[in-house]
């Protein structure tokens, strides 16, 4: 079908999708007769709106997918940290209760007969032995 | 929705936004373009009909805001009768003579057409839609498509020309 019917066709309403694609190429490319130059604007027009459409749709897809995946990234480390909390919390407090420790001229050690020889000598100090509560009681 | 659901629940409606249009509007052919317009609109927000309590109720809404519309312009088009005056003033015609400005011409002939024409030509022309899948929309023959198609196209072509001889 030459180009003149065809433009005949497209202003009946009869052309496909696929005559309309074809006459958009046709006026995109040089040289154009010079008599069907009035029709340069309208199709050049489309094109350009086609083009906006396809530049655009990808764009508002995206925004919303990464809308959508920022919430599920927020919410996975929200659950994350307050895992984490949670762990060290009771890791810590378990940690506390079990181990025990001494500390000597503000050194900790965790050896365990250390610290337990460092507490029996240290409640000696402070200990006072059968007599010495007697005499306290009596002795009045 | 896509087209299969559309076409059951939205479609059917037709007959009956087409009597309340006839009753509205006292023109059968005036009566067809409202409802043609009416179902592209209801396509057009598809994807939120769900929201809506009743399709039914929204439907014949918009057909009586389009029946009002079309009976406003009907009044106004007695005062001024041609668009062409309208379109030419907004564009300076020194300025129509690049590329650009010529396709932003265009931009405003066809903003400037009914919204039926308007809504049609976007959907063949740049959203590549078949004139069958239109008329599977609206419940209309694709003949009836076809001539308001052309009408629109014509239109367009039409009010280009006069701005350019007017130019000249």
């Amino acid at each position: 079908m030459n180009i003149d019917s065809l433009i005949n066709k497209y202003f009946e309403g009869a052309t496909t999708s696929e005559e309309e694609r074809y006459l958009r190429r046709f006026f995109a490319e040089e040289p154009i007769p010079d008599h069907l130059k009035v029709y340069r604007p309208l199709f050049a027009y489309f094109e350009q709106e086609i083009e906006q459409n396809k530049n655009n749709k990808p764009t508002t897809l995206s925004v919303r997918k990464t809308k959508k995946h920022g919430w599920y990234v927020a919410s996975g480390i929200a659950a994350g940290l307050l895992l984490a909390i949670t762990v060290a919390g009771m890791y810590k407090y378990y940690s506390n209760n079990t181990d025990c420790y001494v500390i000597i001229d503000g050194k900790r050690y965790t050896d365990a007969q250390l610290a337990k020889e460092e507490a029996q000598a240290a409640f000696q100090d402070v200990a006072i032995s059968e007599d010495e509560v007697f005499a306290s009681l009596f002795n009045e | 929705m896509e087209l299969n659901q559309f076409k059951i629940t939205v479609v059917p409606l037709r007959g009956k936004l087409l009597n309340y249009a006839r009753k509205l509007t006292d023109d059968s052919s005036d009566a067809e373009d409202v409802v043609q317009e009416v179902m592209l609109k209801l396509w057009n927000i598809r994807q939120k009909l769900e929201e809506y309590n009743s399709i039914e109720a929204l439907a014949v809404r918009i057909t009586h805001n389009l029946c009002m519309d079309m009976w406003r312009s009907k009044r106004t088009d007695q005062v001024s009768l041609d668009q062409v005056p309208v379109v030419s003033q907004t564009v300076n015609p020194e300025r129509v003579l690049e590329g650009n400005d010529e396709i932003r011409l265009m931009r405003e002939i066809i903003s400037s057409l009914p919204t039926l024409q308007q809504t049609i030509i976007r959907m063949k022309d740049i959203e590549e839609y078949e004139t069958e899948e239109i008329a599977q929309i609206t419940g209309c023959s694709s003949e009836s498509i076809r001539s308001n198609l052309s009408r629109a196209r014509k239109k367009v072509r039409d009010i280009y020309l006069k701005i350019k001889m007017s130019e000249t």
